[in-house]
Parts: structure tokens; sequence; C-alpha cells
């Protein structure tokens, strides 16, 4: 039984199919897309790719990738998404072969269920990351995305140390409630 | 939880964070320190959120693109058409319609009749490309027979097939030192149809269209040099001889080829009526007006949806400029 989360509902997978209908006649509609994907892909992607520009570019191309062919996505009742990881589980697959050819580990081109799920579970914090009290998304942010020190965080918010240092608690606190909510 | 524990507790993440954040052996850690630590290495891979802006902004660019694109190269041409189709006149049409009808299965798409039940305006699919036709009372000034190209795959059966419907030969099937076999008709309706494939390979080149006009201008450089002037038209093929007159060339017009050898013996101009589909007709009506050509009409709607000009080049061809603007 997949974990993470649930399978899309038939009213979700029927907006994404108008959207990408939309889409597909209007190329500037595929801001919606990307607005919904982003978070998800990026976090597949940044599982199988722990290079931080590596996985920046991977993204990159997978979104260019799917602007150009979407006229091509025909609608089998396959969410958008297995799509989009479809398109950047091949271009991890080339980009790992490019590399080193002796190196084989993780460039498997299937997408994997756990990978999924994981990208999921993320893709949900970074999403929730954002909804935080702007000051706790803010050390959120500082502290593990820009890994900058207590200290320069402090000094950056004109706050004490021992404040940042509760604010980072209280963050990190709020995320896992949340994701314990949005799970039930 | 009181405030020592909670204090204690804080105190034991930001280690617990230190450590991991400069990739240092992380402590033990208490089952809740652990959890949102396990949190804090998920945020470390979050996206950064100028990369997602920036790649966003690359998108709409591209996508802002792609839109001009499909609103430019796709829709100001109607369904099934090209950018070049041979708009054929004839003074009595039942012929010239059994003639394409039987000898390149052309299937007719509509036809237009007049009250008197005389052909206003037909048209005819023929494989890739489309086929226009009009009677028009044999006294009136117009456009009249011209000359064309079809390819095929069995140019033999396509000559045996007209010669039945009517036509009568200019030549028989013969193979070509350039690479085609190749026959000539007159059909009905007095048009010359030169009949051909490759005699390797595809039956035609890519990029070629199954029907297309074949023109024999009187000074073929200087036509040329209208058809670029006026139609944008590109020239991909060209053989001169010693005195530089053109034997053969060939243009590309948007997606369709049209071709033409200098008038010579038996091969004389023949002006027809070409239907030519481009994106901005009134540019095109103007620029052909500085190249010399003369109006027939000037850029207007119609009410069947399509900006039209009408002009004839030099030659003495009849140019039907047109867009679709009611899609």
């Amino acid at each position: 039984m997949p974990r993470g989360r649930p399978p899309a509902t038939a009213q979700e997978l029927g907006d994404e199919r108008l959207l990408i209908e939309a889409a597909k006649l209007d190329p500037r509609r595929f801001a919606e897309l990307y607005e919904n994907y982003f978070e998800p892909l990026y976090a597949y992607v940044v599982i199988r790719v722990h290079d931080r520009a590596d996985a920046q570019d991977i993204v990159a191309e997978v979104f260019h990738d799917a602007l150009k062919n979407l006229a091509r996505f025909e609608w089998r009742g396959v969410p958008f998404s297995a799509w989009l990881y479809r398109i950047a589980a091949n271009a991890i697959a080339d980009r790992a072969k490019r590399v080193a050819r002796e190196h084989t580990v993780n460039a498997l081109d299937a997408v994997s269920t756990d990978d999924l799920e994981e990208a999921e579970e993320r893709a949900q914090i970074f999403r929730l990351v954002k909804e935080l009290p702007p000051d706790q998304s803010r050390v959120m942010m500082m502290r593990f995305v820009e890994e900058r020190s207590i200290r320069e965080i402090a000094r950056e918010l004109g706050r004490s140390e021992g404040a940042v240092k509760q604010l980072q608690f209280r963050g990190l606190q709020n995320l896992r409630d949340r994701m314990g909510e949005s799970d039930g | 939880m009181n405030p020592m524990a909670e204090r204690d507790l804080i105190q034991q993440l930001d280690q617990a964070l230190e450590a991991m954040l400069a990739g240092a052996e992380t402590p033990v850690m208490g089952p809740e320190v652990a959890a949102l630590a396990r949190i804090a290495a998920h945020i470390r891979a979050l996206p950064d959120t100028e990369f997602r802006a920036s790649l966003k902004r690359n998108l709409m660019a591209e996508a802002m693109e792609e839109r001009k694109k499909m609103t430019t190269t796709v829709k100001y041409m109607r369904e099934g058409f090209r950018t070049l189709t041979p708009y054929l006149h004839a003074s009595s049409a039942a012929g010239l319609i059994d003639f394409v009808k039987h000898t390149f299965g052309a299937e007719e798409q509509f036809r237009v009749p007049r009250p008197d039940g005389t052909v206003m305006h037909a048209l005819f699919k023929i494989g890739d490309s489309m086929l226009e036709l009009a009677e028009v009372p044999s006294d009136l000034v117009g456009p009249r027979a011209t000359s064309l190209c079809a390819y095929v795959t069995d140019v033999d059966a396509a000559y045996r097939r007209a010669l039945e419907s009517g036509a009568t030969s200019l030549y028989e099937p013969v193979d070509r030192p350039y690479g085609d076999r190749e026959a000539g008709v007159k059909d009905p309706a007095g048009n010359y149809w030169f009949i051909a494939r490759h005699l390797s390979g595809d039956y035609k080149d890519p990029g070629m269209q199954d029907i297309a006009p074949f023109l024999f201008p009187r000074g073929a450089a200087r036509f040329l040099d209208f058809l670029e002037k006026a139609f944008g038209a590109e020239t991909i093929e060209r053989h001169q001889d010693a005195g530089g007159a053109v034997l053969h060339a060939s243009v590309k017009i948007g997606d369709s080829i049209l071709a033409m050898g200098e008038a010579h013996g038996q091969w004389q101009p023949m002006p027809g009526g070409i239907h030519l589909y481009l994106p901005d007709v009134d540019a095109a009506y103007r620029r052909a007006m500085e190249a010399g050509a003369v109006s027939i009409s000037a850029p207007a709607n119609q009410p069947y949806g399509d900006r039209y000009a009408g002009v004839i080049d030099p030659q003495g061809n009849y140019w039907y400029l047109a867009s679709q603007i009611g899609a």
C-alpha cells in the first residue's frame, strides 16, 4: 500500500486535464502547471541527484521539455506528474551515463515508488515551509537553505541568538505538527 | 512542557543541527530532536527561491514565443491548406473535375454553384495538397489554362488514367537524367500537367507538395526576383545556362514549393491562378505592388472569414492572397 500523498481524486484529475488542454491551446497557461508541479518534481530530482546545481539543471530541462512537448501529452488517465517524473528519470539516467559510465548507482531510469513517496513527503514540507508564520519561515530558509549560522541570522533579524534558536525549534515543531495533520 | 525542559530541548536540537550542517557526526538525540532534525534535513533540499522564479520567467518567455508561433504560422491558413494552392479556371469544369478525380483520386471537399448551375468555386484534396477551380466564361479577361506538376507514386498508371479521362498526351512516361520518371498531359480544360516521381527513394523530395504550380515565365530571373520581394520566396534550386538564362528553378514560399523553367519552344507562359495563404495580407500586397504587380483588389475582410487581396504578377499570374481571420 503506497504511503505519502493520497491518490488524486477524480475531481483533481479532471481539473488537471482541463488545465493541460488549456495549456495546449495557450502555452502561457503552462505557468499553472509549473506552480502545481515544481515542488514535487524538484523534490524527486533532488533525491536522485544530490548536487543542487545538477538538480536545478535537470529540473529546468524537464520543464523545458514538458513545455515543448505538451502537445504530444495524451490524456490516458495517468497524472501529468507521472509524465514529468518519467522525463526526469530519463534525464537523470542520461546525465549519469554521460558523467560516469562506470557508476550506475542510482542511474536506473525507472521511477521507483520509494523515491516518489519520499519526494511527496519532501514536496509537502516545501509547501508547508511557505505557510509558516513569516519569521519562522524566514529562519528555516536562512538556516537550512542558505546555511547561515545562528549568529548571522540573529544579527540580520535584529534578534537575540536565543530567540533565533527558539524560532528554529518552533518552525520545525510546527512543520512536524502540520505534516501529521495533512497525513491524517 | 516546562520552560527549563524546553530550553534544554532547543539547545539539544541546535547542537544536532549544527553538527548536521557542518557535516559532522550527529550527537545522540532523543526521538523528538531526531524527528525535527529529519525535517530540517529535508528543508536543506529546498529549491532556491531565485532559481524557481528565474526558471518560471524563462519558461514563460518560451511560452510567449510558442504562442506567437501558433497564432502566426498555424491559424492564418485554413485547415488542410498549404501556403500555395493552384487555382484553375476553365470555361467548362465538368471534364476537368472528372480528370482530377480519375487521374489523381481528387476528393471533392465542396462545390459552390452559381444560380445558372456553373461552378463558382470547388475545392479538392489531392494527397497532401488542395486544388481549387472555378468556371469562368471564355470571353472574360482573367487567368486561363496553366501548368502544374503532380508527384505520384506510379507515373505510368496516372498517365494511363489521365488519357482515359479525356486528357491528351504531351509526352509519354520517360526516365529523365535528373532522376525522375515523368510524363506530360493536357487536361480537358487545357492545363498542362507534369506527372512525376523520383526514380529511386521516396517518390518526391521531403518538403515538396503533391500538387504544385510549374510555371514557364519569360524572364525567369526577373520573376524569381519578384517572388522574393513580394512573397519572401527563398530560392532553393537554380540552374542557369552560360548566358544566365534560368533553365530550372524552384523557390520555397511558406511551406510550399513553386517550380519553373524559362519559357522556350513548346513550353510557353501559361499564367494561371495561385491561392497564397500568408500571415500578413496587407504587407504582402504592398510588397507585391512595389515589386511591380497590378492590383485586382485591395486587402479587405471577406464574409467567409478571410482577409483577402488580389494581384497580377508581371508574368500575368493571378495571386489570391489570403489570411484566415475568422477563426
